[in-house]
């Protein structure tokens, strides 16, 4: 009330003043002419010196000076026109250059007395009755002044009454309204001020006349009049349509609007508040002013600390308004009288529904255009960051709390938050930050697999920050813990946990965590048999610059095992030499084992014989003390005699004697030995070994064979005797091993018969006897043997029988003959009987020459000398006829022989056969070739 | 007795040569064809042949050899110069030498009756009868009137192959075929054969 007092104050007084002033310009006659020779006569004469030449400079009177003079003037003077003039030329000249200091200025009390005693002695003087309206209307104003308002009424009245056409009717009847107002007559203001309405042709005076019916029926508590009206006073500004702020009327016209908003809260207050505002409008049939008066009312609370009201009323515009873009700011109008009333609880509350009502997923956000966007966001991000924290800490409370209730549903708001904060700033730099921290909310909580996605999200998918690293390891920790609960753990999670740690060594590579989690990933691949995986990942371990010694000693296990798993063994090798670099005590057995194993593999995959030998030999050079040593000793020397590499098998067979006199292979590189022997020239090394290994071969098959091939290294370096040894000593003590019984007795027989010939016979004998014991199982060669022995055997009688003589008494001599014919036959058929066809062939050649030495022995046997020579031609014709029986059967025999040709023998007996049977036949057998001596033809 | 025993052992092995006869199949021989154009010898190199020959003739080996080598560094075709040099060496009694040197001379000519009969020979005195038969036969192909090829495939039928049939053929081609005497006492032989039969 006081400031509206004072407003109407001045008001009035600038009115008056406006009023004086046109006064004032009316009177003035032609002001910019120069009348030199008239002397001012009154005020209204006094003008202004002015230069004829109006390019020059304005004489140097200062403003001040003018004034001091007319305020000197207006003390002095005695004519009330000129008093009156010289005040308004005073207070048009501080109103135009704003000076206003007392000396320069009248006492506004001493103005009005001034005017009133100036106009009293005006109307008494009658000489300005035709401007009676005026006068009336200059004193009421006047009498006003002085303070009598009833007086003023008065004489307003009385004018509007003389002279209702007065131009000054409709002031009067406005100055008359504000004197009723001011003495609490609203009723009779208020019409006053509708009859200006109704019945002013000046607009002027419209809006104030409308605002001051309003206010004057609010105090006569007319509240839905004085809020209507106060509505239409601002139908005066449209620019004020659907505004939200007054700030786009001038600034003159502003103090008037921001009064009628005033008006309209203090109406609405007094009523139902926003409901009010609401039935205003349903009255005015718009809602154009809507925001206004919402702000008004709120802010008239909020004037008076009733933060609550303000907070409502705001609270409303904001739900009731809510497709309306500013609807935000009654939103934050909201919060921030929450927060100067200091109510915590709604303040947070109010944040909420903020964030809820205009965050980037309410319809409100969808209906903005960007450039609303941009307004509205700021405050979201704040309040998204409040409440962010807010719930963080809560959980955090709660879990310290042990209030299990609260710290999921806490965790849950603040993850949503930190992630809706992270929407609606997409780029911000923060929001690796606020993914994280939402992350950690939902680990606190317990919601492990969830904090998983949002740590991984924030490591690898938001844009890099200080957190990334912290929470990409935190993801696989995360992995971790869940695989402890086999309910919660899954393949797919298995495979996820491996990607994490990827992406996480990928992303942070020069990270201290890499190298370790590279290494539980390498381990577990290789325990999982991912071989080549498994390598990879610890190469990488290995080359990590911030490995750990035992990490890295670690991976450098699982590179070399999956190395040699991946049979790339001879970079196994160099990794095992790598890893026991590193190897602890303990451990270097074990890797010095593999480190050998994997040069064994080598070994086996090498290219050529050679290769392998030098590998395996290379096994035994690199881990002397490694359990290879052994089989690569023996690898080493099969391959070296697969190579035909003899000395150095030799060399590695003995080493390998010389190391493992006791190993199960010995025998078999006993043999290899003699094998290597052997083929090296080393016949009498090679028996000796066989001799050995006779010793100790448990199969007679096996130790009768070493006996015998000893005995033929001996025959073959040049000493039979050792090898005759051997053949008799292998006759004696293996019978049963026909075949090889066989060729020692012909052996023996070979070597006697050039030695020992008188021996020989025995041994043929023997043979025969030995093979005839065993005919049941003889083989062809041992019959083909034993025949030739016979043979041999027989025809040692073949001299004998020629060395009998035929003499006188030729019965005696003859019958001696034929025995001894009979028992070498007999022989020779033995000989025949073993069907082997050369020494059958033999044997019947063999026979039939008996047969014919029989004959020819006849016919050349001694004659008894008493014969006559008739009796001798008879004794001769005797012995013809005892000789021919012989000589065809010889024929017959030899006949036999050659008729083994066509077959195709025709061995040293056929053709002695065939020879004597030319001899015997020469008409049957004897058939010269004929053949070309020379050939002549060139071609 | 003992004799009846070893002549039923022997008979046993023997006995499918004296009853086969003729019923042996006997391929025929392949004649080779001879696809070299026969050498044309200069005046110069047919004396040096005939010459090389007469020295042959006149058991000068080493004179008949470097002729016969010296003509074949000319004309490395004459078959008639190997086979006069395997007769060489039969001649010195290197019999082993002859096969590579017929071998040759067949390469250079494959109807070379002379060096046919020579390796037949050979193959007979060593047990090859069938080869022997086989460059006998392809003797008579070529040279059907050769009368001594028949007689030397009558001998080798009549005392190896004991087909005798076979030999009787021959033997009286070789009686007509020949101009030697000695073709009463082969036919004596048909008559002896004859019987055996």
């Amino acid at each position: 009330m006081t400031r509206l007092a004072s407003l109407m104050t001045n008001t009035m007084f600038a009115l008056l003043l406006a009023f004086a002033l046109a006064q004032s310009v009316l009177a003035e006659p032609l002001p910019f002419m120069i009348e030199v020779n008239n002397e001012p006569q009154t005020i209204g004469d006094i003008k202004p010196a002015f230069l004829v030449y109006r390019n020059e400079e304005l004489p140097k009177v200062s403003v001040e000076y003018v004034m001091k003079r007319y305020v000197k003037l207006f003390e002095n003077a005695e004519s009330p026109d000129v008093k009156v003039d010289a005040l308004n030329r005073i207070n048009n000249l501080s109103a135009k250059y704003g000076l206003s200091s007392k000396k320069l200025t009248i006492d506004k009390v001493k103005q009005s007395e001034a005017v009133l005693e100036s106009y009293e002695k005006i109307v008494d003087s009658g000489v300005f009755y035709q401007r009676m309206d005026e006068l009336l209307y200059q004193t009421a104003k006047a009498t006003l002044f002085i303070g009598n308002r009833e007086e003023s009424i008065k004489r307003l009245k009385l004018l509007v009454g003389l002279y209702p056409r007065s131009a000054l009717v409709d002031e009067a009847r406005f100055r008359m309204a504000e004197a009723m107002f001011e003495i609490g007559e609203y009723a009779d203001a208020a019409a006053q001020y509708k009859k200006i309405i109704a019945f002013s042709e000046d607009d002027a005076f419209h809006k104030l006349a409308k605002f001051k019916a309003g206010w004057a029926l609010f105090r006569e508590s007319r509240y839905p009049e004085a809020a209507k009206l106060a509505a239409e006073t601002l139908d005066y500004y449209p620019a004020l349509r659907r505004a939200t702020s007054i700030t786009t009327l001038d600034e003159s016209e502003q103090e008037l609007a921001e009064d009628t908003l005033r008006l309209l809260a203090i109406v609405f207050s007094k009523q139902e508040n926003a409901a009010s505002i609401e039935t205003l409008q349903s009255t005015l049939a718009h809602r154009d002013y809507a925001f206004l008066m919402y702000d008004a009312l709120f802010r008239f609370y909020l004037a008076q600390d009733r933060y609550e009201e303000s907070a409502s009323v705001a609270l409303a515009y904001a739900r009731e308004y809510s497709d309306d873009f500013h609807a935000y700011r009654m939103a934050l109008n909201a919060i921030r009288s929450y927060h100067e009333g200091e109510f915590d609880i709604r303040e947070w509350q109010a944040k909420e529904d903020f964030v809820a009502r205009f965050g980037i997923h309410s319809a409100y956000w969808a209906g903005l255009d960007t450039a609303q966007q941009e307004q509205v966001r700021p405050h979201t991000l704040g309040y998204l960051s409040e409440l962010a924290h807010l719930y963080y800490i809560r959980m955090q409370t709660a879990l310290d709390q042990g209030n299990r209730e609260h710290i999921d549903a806490h965790s849950q708001r603040a993850r949503d938050y930190y992630l809706e904060l992270a929407e609606t700033d997409p780029d911000s730099d923060q929001n690796g930050r606020h993914v994280f921290l939402a992350a950690e909310a939902r680990h606190r909580a317990n919601a492990i697999q969830e904090s998983i996605t949002l740590y991984e999200r924030t490591a690898y998918a938001e844009a890099p920050h200080a957190d990334a690293a912290t929470a990409g390891y935190a993801a696989i920790r995360s992995y971790d813990k869940l695989s402890q609960n086999s309910a919660l753990w899954s393949s797919q999670l298995a495979v996820a946990r491996v990607n994490s740690i990827e992406s996480f060594a990928e992303r942070f590579q020069s990270d201290a965590r890499t190298p370790d989690l590279l290494n539980v990933l390498a381990n577990e691949r290789f325990d999982a048999q991912q071989w080549a995986e498994a390598l990879a990942t610890a190469q990488r371990v290995v080359a990590h610059d911030k490995a750990k010694p035992a990490v890295r000693y670690a991976s450098a296990l699982v590179v070399a095992h999956s190395l040699f798993e991946l049979a790339r063994f001879n970079e196994a090798e160099g990794a095992y030499q790598a890893a026991l670099a590193m190897a602890t005590s303990k451990d270097r057995g074990a890797l010095q084992e593999r480190l050998a194993a994997s040069i064994y593999r080598q070994a086996e995959q090498a290219p050529d014989a050679m290769a392998q030998a030098e590998l395996y030999l290379k096994v035994v050079d690199t881990v002397p003390e490694s359990s290879f040593v052994a089989e690569a000793l023996y690898a080493a020397s099969a391959q070296l005699l697969a190579a035909e590499a003899w000395p150095r098998a030799i060399a590695t067979l003995n080493l390998f004697t010389t190391r493992f006199p006791n190993h199960d292979y010995q025998r078999d590189v006993d043999e290899k030995l003699v094998y290597a022997y052997q083929n090296n020239g080393d016949h009498v090394a090679a028996a000796d070994q066989l001799l050995v290994l006779a010793k100790v071969y448990e199969d007679p098959d096996q130790a009768s064979a070493a006996v015998y091939q000893a005995a033929e290294y001996y025959e073959l370096e040049g000493l039979p005797a050792e090898a005759m040894g051997l053949y008799g000593r292998f006759i004696d003590q293996y019978p049963e091993q026909f075949d090889l019984v066989i060729e020692a007795y012909d052996k023996q027989i070979a070597y006697h018969d050039r030695y020992y010939p008188k021996q020989a016979a025995d041994w043929r004998e023997r043979l025969v006897a030995y093979e005839s014991a065993r005919a049941g199982t003889t083989t062809p060669r041992a019959r083909s043997l034993a025949a030739k022995a016979r043979l041999a055997l027989a025809e040692q009688g073949l001299e004998t029988f020629s060395a009998i003589r035929l003499q006188l008494p030729l019965k005696q001599s003859l019958t001696r003959k034929k025995q001894a014919l009979k028992s070498l036959v007999a022989e020779l058929e033995q000989v025949a009987e073993y069907g082997v066809a050369e020494y059958s062939a033999a044997a019947t050649h063999h026979i039939a020459s008996l047969y014919r030495q029989l004959a020819r022995d006849l016919m050349d046997s001694e004659r008894p000398p008493e014969l006559t020579a008739l009796q001798q031609e008879q004794y001769d014709i005797l012995l013809e006829e005892q000789a021919y029986p012989f000589e065809e059967q010889a024929m017959d025999l030899y006949r036999l022989n050659v008729a083994r040709a066509p077959e195709g023998q025709y061995d040293e007996w056929v053709q002695k056969s065939f020879l004597v049977l030319a001899e015997m036949n020469p008409t049957e057998y004897l058939r010269a070739p004929k053949l070309p001596e020379i050939s002549r033809e060139p071609y | 007795m003992s004799l009846i025993r070893l002549c039923i052992v022997l008979l046993c092995a023997v006995l499918a040569a004296c009853s086969g006869g003729n019923k042996r199949i006997v391929k025929a021989p392949e004649v080779p064809i001879n696809t070299h154009p026969v050498p044309v010898l200069t005046a110069a190199q047919q004396t040096a042949f005939q010459n090389a020959v007469a020295a042959v003739a006149a058991q000068q080996y080493s004179e008949a050899e470097a002729a016969f080598r010296n003509l074949l560094a000319e004309q490395p075709r004459l078959a008639g110069a190997y086979v006069n040099l395997a007769l060489i060496a039969r001649a010195r009694g290197d019999s082993a030498a002859m096969p590579a040197l017929l071998d040759k001379a067949l390469e250079m000519n494959p109807q070379n009756i002379d060096a046919l009969e020579l390796h037949a020979h050979l193959a007979q005195t060593e047990g090859r009868f069938s080869q022997a038969e086989q460059y006998l036969l392809q003797a008579a192909s070529i040279a059907p009137d050769a009368a001594r090829v028949h007689y030397s495939l009558g001998v080798l039928y009549e005392l190896y192959l004991q087909e005798y049939e076979r030999a009787i053929s021959h033997y009286e081609q070789y009686v007509e075929l020949s101009d030697e005497e000695d073709t009463n006492t082969v036919q004596r032989w048909i008559k002896l054969l004859e019987r055996k039969i």
